[in-house]
């Protein structure tokens, strides 16, 4: 029942949480505290309900990195790594793909997960509205945000070159 | 419609969730005006440019192999053969699948009725109604029927044998109200209808449609029936557990 989403719990927590290593640890979490509540799932859509775990587990590590990166001792550590930096990543990409990943990857949070559960996972409003936990209305106009915020981004990168 | 009217439409027109009428007026819309058509095809072509560049993330195999190390570790308690008398239903279903192998299996009613069960139980998967009273207490879920129907199912507690109540809920079939008890094994759902109205035939009748199993019987004036995804040995000893209870 879970498996099957596997790959799309890992590609969410990778745009997340934006390395390998945390999006592996936030799988595997995710996973366990899904496999502990199947009992009590109430039926409807696993992929919703593994997503919206995966999301809420993601955005604990993001916040406990952040509030950490407020320490100055640890903020070498624990600042995210830049996806072009991950070795996973650095194969070459042609300039405008590496352009579009790292303007999604900038987008801020509520914006960044709203685009990938649309367009890298195809989910419609209404599942976006089950992961996030948020109503339709908001799903809507994230959306559509996050779509201005990454058409501006990447003309005012193309048009600087 | 105007741009002001059209334009928070746009992204939901792209994305399908527009009703076909307002559709059809965004539609229009976009053909007639130059801007908005102009911010459609941008839309447009950012989508196609994020399709074509491929970049989701595939997991390193590793990681379901790690993912399932630490589910396992975490519900080792869990482990169905280490429980007691796990073994019993393991021998109940190798009991089921020689008596199956051995007389030939009874045809399954047919009709309407049959239908009625797998609509029942696929609506249960798909929809958010699996459960009214999510409950693995058989003491919770018994009484919670009691008052809603006017005849009182059986809900035994069957952990030990690897099948963990989940719950009940109450469905509607053939135009009456039945108590619809569900259990889980492994990750399939299994749906065990009881309804009152029973016929004389007190024996299991063993049953298959669109890729489900059913198992009926009758029992103490009220009719049992259960499907389910799970393979129909392991249905029907469930069924016999049920029955035996």
């Amino acid at each position: 029942m879970l498996w099957p989403h596997l790959r799309a719990a890992y590609n969410f927590a990778r745009w997340l949480v934006r390395n390998e290593h945390d999006a592996e640890d936030v799988v595997q979490e995710s996973f366990v505290k899904a496999f502990q509540g199947l009992e009590r799932f109430r039926g409807g859509d696993a992929r919703v309900w593994l997503l919206a775990i995966v999301r809420n587990t993601a955005m604990t590590l993001l916040r406990r990195r952040r509030s950490e990166a407020a320490w100055p001792v640890d903020q070498a550590a624990s600042e995210p790594v830049d996806l072009a930096a991950d070795p996973e990543t650095a194969v070459i990409e042609s300039g405008r793909r590496r352009q579009l990943r790292a303007a999604i990857e900038h987008l801020p949070d509520e914006f960044r997960e709203t685009l990938i559960l649309r367009e890298l996972e195809g989910l419609s409003y209404k599942e976006i509205a089950g992961v996030l936990n948020v109503p339709m209305g908001t799903v809507m106009s994230r959306l559509a945000r996050a779509r201005d915020l990454l058409m501006r981004g990447l003309a005012a990168e193309r048009g600087a070159r | 419609m105007n741009c002001h009217e059209a334009e928070p439409l746009l992204h939901p027109y792209i994305d399908g969730e527009l009703d076909a009428a307002t559709a059809v007026g965004v539609e229009r819309h976009i053909e007639e005006c130059g801007a908005c058509g102009r911010y459609f095809r941008e839309i447009e072509e950012l989508r196609r440019e994020i399709r074509a560049a491929g970049l989701e993330f595939s997991p390193r195999p590793a990681l379901a192999r790690r993912v399932a190390a630490a589910g396992r570790a975490s519900a080792q308690s869990a482990q169905w053969w280490r429980r007691p008398f796990a073994w019993t239903a393991v021998a109940a279903a190798l009991a089921a699948l020689l008596v199956m192998l051995v007389l030939p299996t009874r045809g399954p009613r047919v009709g309407r009725s049959e239908q009625e069960i797998v609509d029942a139980h696929v609506r249960s998967l798909i929809g958010s109604h699996l459960l009214d009273v999510p409950s693995s207490d058989h003491h919770t879920v018994k009484p919670w029927f009691q008052g809603k129907l006017n005849f009182s199912p059986d809900v035994p507690d069957l952990a030990a044998q690897g099948f963990v109540l989940v719950g009940g809920r109450l469905d509607v079939m053939d135009g009456a109200p039945v108590a619809a008890i569900v259990y889980r094994r492994r990750d399939h759902v299994i749906n065990v209808f009881v309804s009152p109205g029973a016929g004389a035939d007190t024996r299991l009748s063993v049953g298959a449609s669109q890729g489900y199993n059913l198992v009926y019987w009758n029992q103490g004036g009220l009719r049992y029936r259960t499907i389910s995804d799970l393979n129909s040995a392991e249905l029907r000893a469930f069924a016999e557990l049920v029955k035996g209870h």
